[in-house]
């Protein structure tokens, strides 16, 4: 990377994944500005920096990933519960006008953020990055398999969690 | 609850889009990094030092700092303003004409006589001082 124009490449590229990925991840919008940020400063700080990186998203998203998990560690040790925190949904979706899909989003988002972190980012990156357990593994630094029983063990939370909503809309 | 139609659900979900305002926010702080980044090293690790040391060392103790800078101040004004004085003091004392010069050196001469003349002074030592108590019983004994 050479110039702010490439900085503006990357940014219209990526930013609303990474964005939506730490928001998910950090349940915080504050928190996801200032990592989103942290990534950022990093790229312009250090040029080289996606050169010769076959998947730029995917490295972003590793990016993000690791200056999340720093900073949520961080907060944990500020703050007494951020798990708590965690449980405070940010709104994670876009408003809907049918009161069925709004209901069903809010409740999606709540019980996403009861997820465990690591849960959470599997399901996020299946799910709406529509990454394979291999690459999801790649970026997350874990082995596949790890990767595929998170994103099981998840979506069962999820789907335990939902099933009320879930039947009453269908 | 079939789980194929579930992920599929969650899946259509749209995420939240990202403030617009980010990005103009963002990309300037970067835009800022680049700037700093691109200027030269030693520029940089120079106003590095003065900016640490400003913000570490000067700035939280301000206060401090003036009151030292305007004694600082005030010493070397009154230094410059005592300097100036001495020469105008010098210059001011008339010069010595021959007859008191004259009369310094018979005076010098007088002096020296004198203390050519004056004899010895006494011998000032001190008496020997009393040796120990022992030495002193076996005298008056032996007296």
């Amino acid at each position: 990377m050479h110039s702010e124009s490439e900085l503006k490449r990357v940014y219209d590229e990526h930013a609303q994944a990474l964005f939506a990925f730490l928001l998910n991840l950090t349940r915080h919008e504050a928190d996801a500005h200032d990592v989103l940020q942290e990534i950022f400063l990093k790229l312009a700080n250090r040029p080289r920096l996606l050169d010769g990186v076959a998947e730029p998203r995917a490295f972003l998203i590793r990016l993000a990933h690791n200056q999340a998990i720093d900073l949520m560690r961080r907060r944990t040790t500020r703050e007494k519960n951020y798990s708590q925190l965690a449980a405070e949904s940010e709104l994670m979706f876009s408003p809907s006008a049918d009161p069925d899909e709004a209901a069903f989003r809010e409740s999606l988002a709540e019980a996403l953020g009861e997820l465990p972190a690591d849960q959470r980012a599997v399901v996020h990156l299946k799910l709406w990055e529509d990454m394979t357990f291999e690459a999801i593994a790649a970026v997350l630094e874990i082995p596949p398999n790890t990767a595929a029983s998170r994103y099981r063990y998840g979506l069962d939370k999820l789907r335990d969690r939902l099933r009320p909503i879930y039947e009453e809309i269908k | 609850m079939n789980t194929e139609n579930f992920e599929e659900r969650l899946r259509n979900q749209p995420l939240r889009s990202i403030p617009a305002e980010w990005r103009e926010e963002i990309l300037s702080a970067a835009r800022l990094a680049v700037t700093a980044r691109t200027k030269p090293a030693e520029h940089n690790l120079v106003f590095g030092i003065v900016q640490m040391l400003w913000h570490e060392l000067i700035w939280p103790c301000r206060r401090v700092w003036a009151g030292v800078a305007c004694a600082w101040l005030l010493i070397i004004g009154l230094n410059m303003a005592a300097s100036e004085r001495t020469p105008q003091v010098a210059s001011r004392m008339e010069p010595r004409s021959g007859e008191e010069i004259r009369a310094f050196i018979e005076q010098r001469r007088l002096l020296a006589q004198l203390t050519d003349t004056l004899p010895e002074p006494a011998n000032t030592r001190r008496p020997n001082p009393p040796g120990p108590r022992s030495d002193r019983t076996t005298r008056i004994s032996a007296a």
